[in-house]
């Protein structure tokens, strides 16, 4: 037997084993998998994020255009008076049922406060003063509808 | 005693190493049509709510804009520039009002009469001249029409109220 036969006879065959080709596609397909579902689990979140953010926009421009016709009805409505502390000025202004609302008799004028709601959240907190001028929005704000319940913590207070 | 896969002449090898490699070529392909589906629908998700997105804060500049103006044309230069708009008007014998206007817009809500992927339909109605301003903003597809978006907003500014 010659060298050239020997080294042919001993030496392995080319290219990858059976089995190794099947290892590789599991472990592909498994990075694959997993870097879809996070892809489709952020994209997901966000498409959430963009409807829930959109649908408080479209709230609270409802609720904003509620509190501007609350507004011009007040408005209507306490134009037509120039003594402020005439009774059918509150029989009418009792008509209009505001959330919440408040009226405050000044000297030169008066004060309005209600609240519109723009979801189960929140509200539109108003306060304008009418004078014989006109009026003057001093407060037209968002702010969380009802009392924050305080729970206290459980905390053993060594007694 | 020697195995009969030891045992197998060269050929025998290869024929099971192409048999394997179909078979994996064959799972590989429907797996990978699977997850290129899992990666069109994230990006159809991402896209769809990018246009929303873009939608809401157009129709909430629309939206404080307008009710800083009361104006429908003002809005609109102050939102898309000035270019010519074709601007529905219509006057109540009451001394009310009504405006309309369709604007095509691109995916990025800029306006665009030439590549309309996106319509913004936009109307103003008020009841009485220096009363409340109500308007409606609208957005549909460009191709089937499909309603995507929409806002109602409003404007109170009588001449003699301010706002401090």
């Amino acid at each position: 037997m010659d060298v050239k036969e020997k080294v042919r006879k001993n030496s392995r065959p080319a290219g990858i084993g059976t089995g190794y080709l099947s290892l590789m596609m599991i472990f592909v397909t498994l990075c694959l998998t997993a870097l879809a579902a996070l892809s489709f689990s952020a994209a997901e979140n966000g498409r959430r994020f963009s409807v829930r953010s959109a649908d408080y926009t479209a709230e609270y421009y409802a609720a904003d255009l509620e509190a501007k016709r609350m507004l011009a009805e007040l408005d209507t409505i306490v134009s037509g008076y120039s003594d402020y502390r005439d009774f059918m000025l509150f029989a009418e202004l009792d008509e209009l049922d505001l959330d919440g609302e408040e009226y405050f008799i000044l000297p030169d004028g008066l004060e309005a406060f209600w609240e519109t709601p723009i979801n189960d959240r929140q509200n539109i907190s108003c306060k304008v003063r009418f004078s014989a001028d006109g009026f003057e929005i001093l407060d037209w704000r968002t702010v969380s509808a009802g009392e924050i319940e305080e729970a206290p913590l459980g905390v053993w207070l060594g007694e | 005693m020697r195995s009969p896969m030891k045992s197998a002449p060269a050929g025998g090898k290869l024929n099971l190493f192409l048999m394997e490699m179909i078979i994996v070529l064959f799972f590989f392909s429907i797996a990978s049509a699977v997850i290129l589906n899992a990666f069109a629908a994230s990006d159809r998700l991402s896209r769809e709510s990018g246009r929303l997105e873009r939608m809401s804060f157009c129709a909430q500049s629309a939206a404080e804009i307008f009710s800083e103006t009361g104006s429908l044309s003002e809005t609109l230069e102050k939102l898309f520039g000035s270019n010519s708009y074709e601007i529905l008007n219509i006057d109540f014998e009451g001394g009310g009002y009504a405006s309309e206007v369709k604007l095509p817009l691109t995916e990025e809500c800029a306006y665009s009469p030439e590549n309309a992927e996106l319509y913004m339909l936009v109307s103003v109605e008020s009841e009485e001249p220096e009363g409340l301003s109500e308007m409606h903003i609208v957005f549909t597809d460009g191709s089937d029409g499909e309603v995507l978006y929409e806002i109602i907003a409003g404007a109170y500014l009588p001449k003699k109220g301010t706002v401090s």
